[in-house]
Protein backbone atom coordinates (compact mmCIF):
# COMPACT_ATOMS: atom_id res chain seq x y z
CA UNK A 1 0.00 0.00 0.00
CA UNK A 2 1.36 3.49 -0.86
CA UNK A 3 2.10 5.06 2.56
CA UNK A 4 -0.52 8.60 1.92
CA UNK A 5 0.88 12.04 0.74
CA UNK A 6 1.59 13.94 4.58
CA UNK A 7 -0.41 17.44 3.96
CA UNK A 8 -0.21 20.27 6.12
CA UNK A 9 -3.18 22.63 5.83
CA UNK A 10 -3.23 25.94 4.32
CA UNK A 11 -5.92 27.70 4.78
CA UNK A 12 -7.59 28.78 8.43
CA UNK A 13 -10.69 25.82 7.93
CA UNK A 14 -8.42 23.40 7.01
CA UNK A 15 -6.15 23.76 10.04
CA UNK A 16 -9.17 24.15 12.18
CA UNK A 17 -11.07 21.16 10.61
CA UNK A 18 -7.62 19.03 10.84
CA UNK A 19 -7.46 20.04 14.78
CA UNK A 20 -11.09 18.56 15.57
CA UNK A 21 -10.58 15.93 13.31
CA UNK A 22 -7.70 14.83 15.22
CA UNK A 23 -9.90 15.53 18.84
CA UNK A 24 -12.28 13.21 17.68
CA UNK A 25 -9.67 10.20 16.60
CA UNK A 26 -8.83 10.75 20.50
CA UNK A 27 -12.54 10.54 21.38
CA UNK A 28 -13.76 7.51 19.91
CA UNK A 29 -12.80 4.06 20.35
CA UNK A 30 -9.94 2.68 19.37
CA UNK A 31 -9.91 -0.15 16.41
CA UNK A 32 -8.44 -3.10 18.59
CA UNK A 33 -11.51 -1.90 21.67
CA UNK A 34 -13.89 -1.81 18.97
CA UNK A 35 -12.77 -5.31 17.75
CA UNK A 36 -12.48 -6.68 21.11
CA UNK A 37 -16.23 -5.25 21.77
CA UNK A 38 -17.34 -6.80 18.74
CA UNK A 39 -15.56 -10.14 20.17
CA UNK A 40 -17.19 -9.76 23.52
CA UNK A 41 -21.08 -9.42 21.94
CA UNK A 42 -20.43 -12.35 19.80
CA UNK A 43 -19.43 -14.61 22.61
CA UNK A 44 -22.49 -13.59 23.83
CA UNK A 45 -24.79 -14.14 21.60
CA UNK A 46 -22.92 -17.94 21.02
CA UNK A 47 -23.67 -18.25 25.11
CA UNK A 48 -27.71 -17.48 24.27
CA UNK A 49 -27.97 -19.62 21.07
CA UNK A 50 -25.65 -22.77 22.68
CA UNK A 51 -26.81 -26.40 23.59
CA UNK A 52 -28.94 -26.22 26.79
CA UNK A 53 -29.80 -22.29 26.43
CA UNK A 54 -33.53 -22.15 27.63
CA UNK A 55 -33.63 -18.95 25.09
CA UNK A 56 -32.21 -20.72 22.04
CA UNK A 57 -35.44 -21.62 20.58
CA UNK A 58 -35.68 -17.63 19.96
CA UNK A 59 -33.13 -17.39 17.18
CA UNK A 60 -31.50 -14.37 19.63
CA UNK A 61 -29.90 -12.29 17.71
CA UNK A 62 -27.50 -9.74 19.27
CA UNK A 63 -26.49 -6.26 17.39
CA UNK A 64 -24.73 -2.90 18.01
CA UNK A 65 -27.19 0.09 18.33
CA UNK A 66 -26.49 3.86 19.30
CA UNK A 67 -23.11 5.31 18.48
CA UNK A 68 -21.54 2.16 18.17
CA UNK A 69 -23.58 1.66 15.41
CA UNK A 70 -23.57 4.78 13.92
CA UNK A 71 -19.99 5.53 14.46
CA UNK A 72 -19.94 8.31 16.66
CA UNK A 73 -18.91 6.79 20.12
CA UNK A 74 -16.88 9.50 23.07
CA UNK A 75 -14.80 8.37 25.64
CA UNK A 76 -16.80 9.06 29.11
CA UNK A 77 -15.27 12.14 30.81
CA UNK A 78 -13.24 11.44 33.53
CA UNK A 79 -13.95 7.18 33.39
CA UNK A 80 -12.32 4.89 30.77
CA UNK A 81 -14.84 2.80 30.07
CA UNK A 82 -17.46 3.27 26.82
CA UNK A 83 -20.78 2.64 27.14
CA UNK A 84 -21.80 0.32 24.10
CA UNK A 85 -25.12 -0.44 23.31
CA UNK A 86 -26.57 -3.65 21.83
CA UNK A 87 -30.20 -4.89 20.71
CA UNK A 88 -30.78 -8.78 21.60
CA UNK A 89 -33.34 -9.61 20.01
CA UNK A 90 -35.70 -12.41 20.34
CA UNK A 91 -38.02 -14.22 17.73
CA UNK A 92 -41.19 -14.26 19.27
CA UNK A 93 -44.37 -12.45 19.90
CA UNK A 94 -44.67 -10.14 22.88
CA UNK A 95 -48.55 -11.09 23.61
CA UNK A 96 -46.71 -14.81 24.27
CA UNK A 97 -44.99 -13.33 27.38
CA UNK A 98 -46.89 -12.48 30.93
CA UNK A 99 -45.12 -9.20 31.08
CA UNK A 100 -42.12 -7.48 30.11
CA UNK A 101 -40.45 -8.00 33.22
CA UNK A 102 -40.04 -11.75 32.36
CA UNK A 103 -38.03 -10.61 29.23
CA UNK A 104 -35.55 -9.39 31.40
CA UNK A 105 -35.52 -12.29 33.81
CA UNK A 106 -35.78 -14.79 30.76
CA UNK A 107 -31.94 -13.03 29.36
CA UNK A 108 -30.89 -12.60 33.16
CA UNK A 109 -31.65 -15.75 33.93
CA UNK A 110 -29.24 -17.09 31.12
CA UNK A 111 -26.32 -14.79 31.85
CA UNK A 112 -26.47 -15.88 35.50
CA UNK A 113 -25.53 -19.63 34.34
CA UNK A 114 -21.97 -17.80 33.13
CA UNK A 115 -19.33 -18.06 35.26
CA UNK A 116 -17.85 -14.96 34.36
CA UNK A 117 -21.02 -12.74 33.28
CA UNK A 118 -22.34 -14.03 36.58
CA UNK A 119 -19.69 -11.81 37.85
CA UNK A 120 -20.03 -8.87 35.98
CA UNK A 121 -24.05 -8.67 35.14
CA UNK A 122 -25.82 -5.52 36.30
CA UNK A 123 -29.61 -4.85 36.16
CA UNK A 124 -30.79 -1.58 34.56
CA UNK A 125 -33.89 -0.30 34.00
CA UNK A 126 -34.35 -1.32 30.47
CA UNK A 127 -31.30 -3.19 29.69
CA UNK A 128 -28.50 -5.89 31.13
CA UNK A 129 -25.28 -4.23 31.51
CA UNK A 130 -22.15 -6.39 31.55
CA UNK A 131 -19.02 -4.39 33.86
CA UNK A 132 -15.66 -4.91 31.53
CA UNK A 133 -13.39 -3.04 33.80
CA UNK A 134 -11.31 -0.63 32.39
CA UNK A 135 -12.65 -1.47 29.04
CA UNK A 136 -16.62 -0.66 28.34
CA UNK A 137 -19.74 -1.46 29.89
CA UNK A 138 -21.96 -3.71 27.39
CA UNK A 139 -25.25 -2.33 27.11
CA UNK A 140 -27.58 -5.62 26.30
CA UNK A 141 -31.17 -4.65 25.20
CA UNK A 142 -33.70 -7.82 25.08
CA UNK A 143 -36.51 -6.87 22.58
CA UNK A 144 -39.02 -8.65 20.61
CA UNK A 145 -40.43 -7.61 17.25
CA UNK A 146 -43.42 -5.66 16.87
CA UNK A 147 -45.47 -7.93 14.13
CA UNK A 148 -48.09 -5.27 13.87
CA UNK A 149 -45.53 -2.33 12.52
CA UNK A 150 -43.07 -5.09 10.77
CA UNK A 151 -39.89 -3.56 9.64
CA UNK A 152 -37.53 -3.11 12.12
CA UNK A 153 -39.63 -1.71 15.03
CA UNK A 154 -39.35 -3.58 18.14
CA UNK A 155 -41.04 -3.80 22.03
CA UNK A 156 -38.86 -3.65 24.76
CA UNK A 157 -39.34 -4.00 28.31
CA UNK A 158 -39.37 -1.02 30.81
CA UNK A 159 -38.60 -1.91 34.32
CA UNK A 160 -40.23 0.67 36.19
CA UNK A 161 -43.35 1.16 34.13
CA UNK A 162 -43.79 -2.56 33.38
CA UNK A 163 -44.72 -1.71 30.02
CA UNK A 164 -43.71 -2.30 26.92
CA UNK A 165 -42.08 0.86 24.69
CA UNK A 166 -41.78 1.18 21.20
CA UNK A 167 -37.89 1.64 19.91
CA UNK A 168 -36.11 1.17 16.37
CA UNK A 169 -32.87 1.19 16.33
CA UNK A 170 -32.22 0.09 12.71
CA UNK A 171 -34.62 2.75 11.43
CA UNK A 172 -33.04 5.15 13.69
CA UNK A 173 -29.42 3.96 12.14
CA UNK A 174 -30.28 4.35 8.59
CA UNK A 175 -32.13 7.74 8.97
CA UNK A 176 -28.88 8.97 10.43
CA UNK A 177 -26.87 7.82 7.82
CA UNK A 178 -28.57 9.17 4.81
CA UNK A 179 -28.48 12.72 7.05
CA UNK A 180 -24.31 11.96 6.39
CA UNK A 181 -24.95 11.31 2.84
CA UNK A 182 -26.04 14.95 2.23
CA UNK A 183 -22.69 16.53 1.66
CA UNK A 184 -21.86 13.80 -0.13
CA UNK A 185 -25.09 14.24 -2.89
CA UNK A 186 -24.41 17.79 -3.13
CA UNK A 187 -20.90 17.38 -3.95
CA UNK A 188 -21.61 15.18 -6.56
CA UNK A 189 -24.31 17.06 -7.77
CA UNK A 190 -21.72 20.39 -7.89
CA UNK A 191 -19.08 18.17 -9.79
CA UNK A 192 -22.35 17.04 -12.08
CA UNK A 193 -23.21 20.47 -12.99
CA UNK A 194 -19.53 21.69 -13.51
CA UNK A 195 -19.40 18.44 -16.32
CA UNK A 196 -16.87 16.78 -13.92
CA UNK A 197 -17.51 13.19 -15.26
CA UNK A 198 -14.69 11.90 -12.47
CA UNK A 199 -16.32 9.79 -9.76
CA UNK A 200 -15.59 10.78 -6.00
CA UNK A 201 -12.93 8.58 -4.47
CA UNK A 202 -13.97 6.47 -1.68
CA UNK A 203 -11.20 7.94 0.90
CA UNK A 204 -13.32 11.46 -0.34
CA UNK A 205 -16.37 10.26 0.21
CA UNK A 206 -15.94 8.23 3.31
CA UNK A 207 -14.94 11.67 4.72
CA UNK A 208 -17.19 13.65 3.21
CA UNK A 209 -19.55 11.30 5.04
CA UNK A 210 -17.70 11.12 8.31
CA UNK A 211 -18.62 15.03 8.59
CA UNK A 212 -21.68 14.78 10.31
CA UNK A 213 -20.48 11.65 12.65
CA UNK A 214 -17.52 14.27 13.80
CA UNK A 215 -20.06 17.14 14.57
CA UNK A 216 -22.06 14.52 16.89
CA UNK A 217 -19.16 13.40 18.65
CA UNK A 218 -18.03 17.12 19.52
CA UNK A 219 -21.21 17.98 20.62
CA UNK A 220 -21.45 15.32 22.95
CA UNK A 221 -17.74 15.68 24.54
CA UNK A 222 -18.99 19.47 24.77
CA UNK A 223 -21.78 18.08 26.76
CA UNK A 224 -20.26 16.22 28.75
CA UNK A 225 -17.17 18.82 29.40
CA UNK A 226 -20.13 21.30 30.10
CA UNK A 227 -22.39 19.60 32.08
CA UNK A 228 -19.43 17.57 33.93
CA UNK A 229 -20.53 18.91 37.35
CA UNK A 230 -24.18 18.21 37.10
CA UNK A 231 -24.63 15.62 34.73
CA UNK A 232 -28.05 14.53 35.73
CA UNK A 233 -28.87 18.20 33.53
CA UNK A 234 -26.72 17.29 30.53
CA UNK A 235 -28.99 16.58 27.54
CA UNK A 236 -28.74 12.79 26.24
CA UNK A 237 -26.87 11.52 23.35
CA UNK A 238 -29.43 10.73 21.04
CA UNK A 239 -31.30 13.94 21.70
CA UNK A 240 -27.64 16.01 20.77
CA UNK A 241 -27.75 13.60 17.79
CA UNK A 242 -31.32 14.06 15.95
CA UNK A 243 -30.89 17.60 16.33
CA UNK A 244 -27.34 17.54 14.68
CA UNK A 245 -28.43 14.85 11.98
CA UNK A 246 -31.48 17.40 10.81
CA UNK A 247 -29.72 20.97 11.37
CA UNK A 248 -26.64 19.33 9.05
CA UNK A 249 -27.14 20.93 5.52
CA UNK A 250 -24.35 19.01 4.04
CA UNK A 251 -21.65 21.13 4.81
CA UNK A 252 -18.09 19.79 3.60
CA UNK A 253 -16.20 20.59 6.68
CA UNK A 254 -16.37 19.72 10.03
CA UNK A 255 -15.75 23.62 11.30
CA UNK A 256 -18.34 24.63 8.75
CA UNK A 257 -21.20 22.02 9.77
CA UNK A 258 -20.42 22.98 13.43
CA UNK A 259 -21.74 26.81 12.75
CA UNK A 260 -24.67 25.75 10.61
CA UNK A 261 -25.73 23.17 13.44
CA UNK A 262 -24.90 25.21 16.21
CA UNK A 263 -26.83 28.27 14.72
CA UNK A 264 -29.78 26.14 14.36
CA UNK A 265 -30.29 24.86 18.28
CA UNK A 266 -29.72 28.55 19.02
CA UNK A 267 -32.74 29.19 16.58
CA UNK A 268 -34.89 26.12 18.03
CA UNK A 269 -34.05 27.26 21.44
CA UNK A 270 -34.64 30.93 20.72
CA UNK A 271 -38.25 30.19 19.14
CA UNK A 272 -39.63 27.39 21.50
CA UNK A 273 -41.99 28.16 24.60
CA UNK A 274 -42.10 26.83 26.78
CA UNK A 275 -40.06 24.15 25.15
CA UNK A 276 -38.58 22.67 22.34
CA UNK A 277 -39.27 18.79 21.00
CA UNK A 278 -36.89 16.26 19.60
CA UNK A 279 -38.82 13.72 18.20
CA UNK A 280 -37.58 10.03 17.30
CA UNK A 281 -37.27 10.52 13.46
CA UNK A 282 -37.59 6.66 13.45
CA UNK A 283 -40.61 6.70 15.33
CA UNK A 284 -42.46 9.93 15.34
CA UNK A 285 -44.71 9.14 18.65
CA UNK A 286 -41.39 8.68 20.94
CA UNK A 287 -40.37 12.21 22.44
CA UNK A 288 -36.90 11.67 22.72
CA UNK A 289 -36.52 15.24 24.81
CA UNK A 290 -39.09 13.90 27.68
CA UNK A 291 -37.22 15.05 29.91
CA UNK A 292 -37.48 18.52 28.76
CA UNK A 293 -41.03 18.51 30.77
CA UNK A 294 -38.67 19.57 33.72
CA UNK A 295 -38.30 23.79 33.26
CA UNK A 296 -34.90 22.91 34.90
CA UNK A 297 -33.75 20.40 32.64
CA UNK A 298 -34.43 22.29 29.43
CA UNK A 299 -33.47 26.18 31.14
CA UNK A 300 -29.98 24.16 31.01
CA UNK A 301 -29.54 22.63 27.93
CA UNK A 302 -31.13 26.14 26.47
CA UNK A 303 -28.36 28.50 28.30
CA UNK A 304 -25.75 25.76 27.76
CA UNK A 305 -26.53 26.19 23.98
CA UNK A 306 -25.94 30.10 23.96
CA UNK A 307 -23.27 29.58 26.00
CA UNK A 308 -21.22 27.02 23.40
CA UNK A 309 -22.60 29.16 20.34
CA UNK A 310 -20.62 32.18 22.11
CA UNK A 311 -17.84 30.38 22.60
CA UNK A 312 -17.79 28.47 19.29
CA UNK A 313 -17.93 32.34 17.71
CA UNK A 314 -14.95 33.43 19.94
CA UNK A 315 -13.23 29.80 18.62
CA UNK A 316 -13.35 30.68 15.32
CA UNK A 317 -12.51 34.63 15.79
CA UNK A 318 -8.87 33.71 17.53
CA UNK A 319 -5.75 34.21 16.22
CA UNK A 320 -2.47 32.47 17.44
CA UNK A 321 -2.54 28.79 18.04
CA UNK A 322 -2.46 28.97 21.43
CA UNK A 323 -5.65 31.44 21.67
CA UNK A 324 -7.42 28.82 19.49
CA UNK A 325 -6.39 26.15 21.59
CA UNK A 326 -7.24 28.04 24.55
CA UNK A 327 -10.96 28.60 23.41
CA UNK A 328 -11.90 24.81 21.76
CA UNK A 329 -10.15 23.64 25.43
CA UNK A 330 -13.10 25.29 27.28
CA UNK A 331 -15.52 23.57 24.56
CA UNK A 332 -13.86 20.19 24.68
CA UNK A 333 -11.18 19.65 27.35
CA UNK A 334 -7.55 17.83 27.14
CA UNK A 335 -7.70 16.10 24.14
CA UNK A 336 -7.49 19.72 22.26
CA UNK A 337 -3.61 19.83 23.50
CA UNK A 338 -2.34 16.14 21.99
CA UNK A 339 -4.62 17.31 18.76
CA UNK A 340 -2.25 20.40 18.28
CA UNK A 341 0.85 18.16 19.43
CA UNK A 342 -0.14 15.39 16.17
CA UNK A 343 -0.70 18.60 13.65
CA UNK A 344 3.12 20.29 15.22
CA UNK A 345 4.45 16.61 14.57
CA UNK A 346 2.78 16.14 10.75
CA UNK A 347 4.92 19.75 9.89
CA UNK A 348 7.75 18.75 12.09
CA UNK A 349 7.72 14.96 9.92
CA UNK A 350 7.64 17.54 6.88
CA UNK A 351 10.82 19.36 7.95
CA UNK A 352 13.03 16.33 8.40
CA UNK A 353 11.89 15.21 5.29
CA UNK A 354 12.48 18.15 3.31
CA UNK A 355 9.18 18.59 2.23
CA UNK A 356 8.43 21.61 3.99
CA UNK A 357 7.63 24.68 2.38
CA UNK A 358 6.86 28.28 2.79
CA UNK A 359 4.75 31.01 1.04
CA UNK A 360 4.04 34.10 0.82
CA UNK A 361 3.55 35.86 4.08
CA UNK A 362 5.41 32.77 5.89
CA UNK A 363 3.07 30.67 5.56
CA UNK A 364 4.38 27.21 5.94
CA UNK A 365 3.14 24.69 3.34
CA UNK A 366 3.07 21.51 2.09
CA UNK A 367 2.16 22.63 -1.40
CA UNK A 368 5.26 21.94 -3.93
CA UNK A 369 5.02 25.55 -5.48
CA UNK A 370 6.57 27.32 -2.97
CA UNK A 371 10.48 28.07 -1.20
CA UNK A 372 11.69 24.99 0.47
CA UNK A 373 12.71 25.43 4.50
CA UNK A 374 16.21 23.96 4.53
CA UNK A 375 17.33 22.49 7.25
CA UNK A 376 18.39 23.75 10.66
CA UNK A 377 18.86 23.13 14.18
CA UNK A 378 17.13 25.61 16.95
CA UNK A 379 20.04 26.37 19.80
CA UNK A 380 19.61 26.82 23.18
CA UNK A 381 21.47 29.93 25.10
CA UNK A 382 25.33 30.15 25.27
CA UNK B 1 21.73 19.05 10.61
CA UNK B 2 24.82 20.98 9.64
CA UNK B 3 25.43 21.70 6.03
CA UNK B 4 28.69 20.23 5.67
CA UNK B 5 29.32 20.40 1.75
CA UNK B 6 31.67 23.48 1.97
CA UNK B 7 34.14 22.03 0.18
CA UNK B 8 32.16 22.66 -2.74
CA UNK B 9 33.82 26.11 -2.33
CA UNK B 10 30.83 27.59 -3.21
CA UNK B 11 30.86 31.34 -3.95
CA UNK B 12 29.41 33.65 -1.44
CA UNK B 13 26.80 35.70 -3.07
CA UNK B 14 27.37 39.42 -2.79
CA UNK B 15 25.77 42.40 -0.52
CA UNK B 16 23.75 43.26 -3.51
CA UNK B 17 22.56 39.99 -4.49
CA UNK B 18 21.14 39.33 -0.89
CA UNK B 19 19.46 42.31 -0.82
CA UNK B 20 17.90 41.79 -4.64
CA UNK B 21 16.96 38.52 -3.27
CA UNK B 22 15.13 39.08 -0.37
CA UNK B 23 13.08 41.85 -2.37
CA UNK B 24 12.34 39.51 -4.73
CA UNK B 25 10.90 36.60 -2.43
CA UNK B 26 9.72 38.74 0.60
CA UNK B 27 8.95 41.82 -1.28
CA UNK B 28 6.44 42.23 1.58
CA UNK B 29 9.58 42.30 4.08
CA UNK B 30 10.41 45.91 3.89
CA UNK B 31 14.29 47.29 3.52
CA UNK B 32 14.52 49.86 6.28
CA UNK B 33 18.56 50.73 7.22
CA UNK B 34 21.18 49.55 4.86
CA UNK B 35 24.82 50.41 4.65
CA UNK B 36 26.39 48.89 1.74
CA UNK B 37 28.65 46.19 2.38
CA UNK B 38 28.15 46.79 6.20
CA UNK B 39 24.13 45.95 7.08
CA UNK B 40 21.17 45.26 5.67
CA UNK B 41 17.72 45.40 8.25
CA UNK B 42 14.60 43.71 6.90
CA UNK B 43 11.43 44.79 8.69
CA UNK B 44 7.70 43.40 8.00
CA UNK B 45 5.53 40.79 9.09
CA UNK B 46 5.38 37.45 8.91
CA UNK B 47 2.75 34.27 10.01
CA UNK B 48 3.74 31.00 10.26
CA UNK B 49 0.15 29.05 9.61
CA UNK B 50 -3.31 29.98 8.91
CA UNK B 51 -4.75 30.41 12.04
CA UNK B 52 -1.00 31.96 13.60
CA UNK B 53 -0.55 35.51 14.85
CA UNK B 54 1.19 37.76 12.29
CA UNK B 55 4.37 38.67 13.84
CA UNK B 56 6.16 41.92 13.00
CA UNK B 57 9.62 40.40 12.95
CA UNK B 58 13.12 42.10 11.87
CA UNK B 59 15.79 40.73 9.99
CA UNK B 60 19.44 42.16 10.32
CA UNK B 61 22.35 40.62 7.64
CA UNK B 62 26.13 41.46 8.02
CA UNK B 63 28.14 39.78 5.77
CA UNK B 64 30.66 37.05 7.69
CA UNK B 65 28.38 37.06 10.63
CA UNK B 66 25.23 34.99 11.68
CA UNK B 67 22.24 37.16 10.51
CA UNK B 68 20.02 38.15 13.65
CA UNK B 69 16.06 38.16 13.87
CA UNK B 70 13.77 39.62 16.63
CA UNK B 71 10.47 39.34 17.04
CA UNK B 72 9.07 42.91 17.62
CA UNK B 73 5.54 42.58 18.49
CA UNK B 74 3.14 40.80 19.84
CA UNK B 75 5.63 40.72 22.16
CA UNK B 76 6.92 37.32 23.23
CA UNK B 77 5.84 35.72 26.43
CA UNK B 78 6.89 33.19 28.21
CA UNK B 79 4.96 30.43 29.10
CA UNK B 80 2.73 29.87 32.53
CA UNK B 81 5.11 27.52 34.70
CA UNK B 82 8.23 28.15 32.60
CA UNK B 83 11.45 30.36 33.60
CA UNK B 84 12.01 31.39 30.28
CA UNK B 85 11.54 31.72 26.54
CA UNK B 86 13.00 28.20 24.41
CA UNK B 87 15.82 28.83 21.56
CA UNK B 88 16.70 32.67 22.86
CA UNK B 89 20.26 34.09 22.60
CA UNK B 90 20.81 35.80 25.72
CA UNK B 91 20.15 39.32 23.35
CA UNK B 92 16.81 38.49 23.03
CA UNK B 93 17.39 37.61 19.14
CA UNK B 94 16.11 34.72 18.16
CA UNK B 95 17.77 30.86 18.27
CA UNK B 96 17.37 30.30 14.72
CA UNK B 97 20.99 27.37 14.27
CA UNK B 98 23.65 25.86 15.56
CA UNK B 99 26.99 27.50 14.32
CA UNK B 100 27.34 25.72 11.18
CA UNK B 101 24.03 25.57 10.19
CA UNK B 102 24.71 29.03 8.67
CA UNK B 103 27.24 29.60 5.71
CA UNK B 104 28.46 32.49 4.33
CA UNK B 105 27.51 31.05 0.46
CA UNK B 106 23.66 30.94 1.33
CA UNK B 107 21.33 33.02 0.40
CA UNK B 108 19.53 35.39 3.69
CA UNK B 109 15.79 34.71 1.31
CA UNK B 110 15.93 31.31 0.75
CA UNK B 111 17.68 30.06 4.55
CA UNK B 112 16.71 32.20 7.27
CA UNK B 113 13.45 33.23 6.49
CA UNK B 114 11.20 30.09 6.28
CA UNK B 115 13.57 29.30 9.88
CA UNK B 116 11.89 32.21 11.24
CA UNK B 117 8.36 31.14 10.06
CA UNK B 118 9.63 27.64 11.53
CA UNK B 119 10.50 28.74 15.15
CA UNK B 120 6.80 31.42 15.34
CA UNK B 121 5.08 28.10 14.41
CA UNK B 122 6.89 26.26 16.88
CA UNK B 123 6.10 28.93 19.57
CA UNK B 124 2.62 28.83 19.39
CA UNK B 125 2.26 25.30 19.71
CA UNK B 126 5.14 25.66 22.80
CA UNK B 127 2.26 28.04 24.07
CA UNK B 128 -0.73 26.02 23.60
CA UNK B 129 0.72 22.47 24.80
CA UNK B 130 4.29 23.11 27.19
CA UNK B 131 6.18 21.26 24.13
CA UNK B 132 8.53 22.14 22.24
CA UNK B 133 8.20 20.10 19.21
CA UNK B 134 10.41 21.39 16.78
CA UNK B 135 13.87 19.75 17.94
CA UNK B 136 16.82 20.85 18.35
CA UNK B 137 19.77 21.46 20.85
CA UNK B 138 18.90 21.34 24.98
CA UNK B 139 16.77 18.50 24.73
CA UNK B 140 17.44 18.03 28.74
CA UNK B 141 15.12 21.09 28.60
CA UNK B 142 11.64 20.38 29.95
CA UNK B 143 9.71 21.90 26.92
CA UNK B 144 11.92 19.35 24.93
CA UNK B 145 9.73 16.35 26.70
CA UNK B 146 7.47 14.81 24.09
CA UNK B 147 4.51 13.49 26.54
Amino acid sequence: MATAKIVFPDDRNAQLGDILRQICEELQISPTAYDQAVARYTAVCNWLEADGSVVAIFNPTIYPQGSMKIGTTVKPFGRDEYDLDFVCEFRFAVNSLQSPFHLLKLLESRLREHEVYRSILEMKNRCLRLNYANEFHLDILPACPDFSVGDSCLFVPDRKTLTWKHSNPKGYAAWFESRCEIGLKLLMESRRLMEKAEPIPPQEAAEEKAVLKRVVQLLKRWRDVRFQREPKLAPISMVLTTLAAQAYGGEHTVPAAMTSVISSLVYLVDHSNPRAYVLNPANPKEDLSERWDDAAQYRAFADGVRELHKRWNEALAATGIQNVSNQLEQLFGEPVKSAIKKQARTLQDLREKSLLRIASVGLLTSAPAAVPVRPNTFHGKR
Amino acid sequence: MANGKSFLRRNAPSFDQQVYRMSLLWPKLALGQVRRQVEAIWQGFLQPSPLSESYLITLRFRPDSNPETRVVSPELRVREGFKDLPHINPDGSLCLNVLGDWQPWMYVADYVVPWVSTWLYFYEVWHATGNWLGGGTHPDKPEHRSD
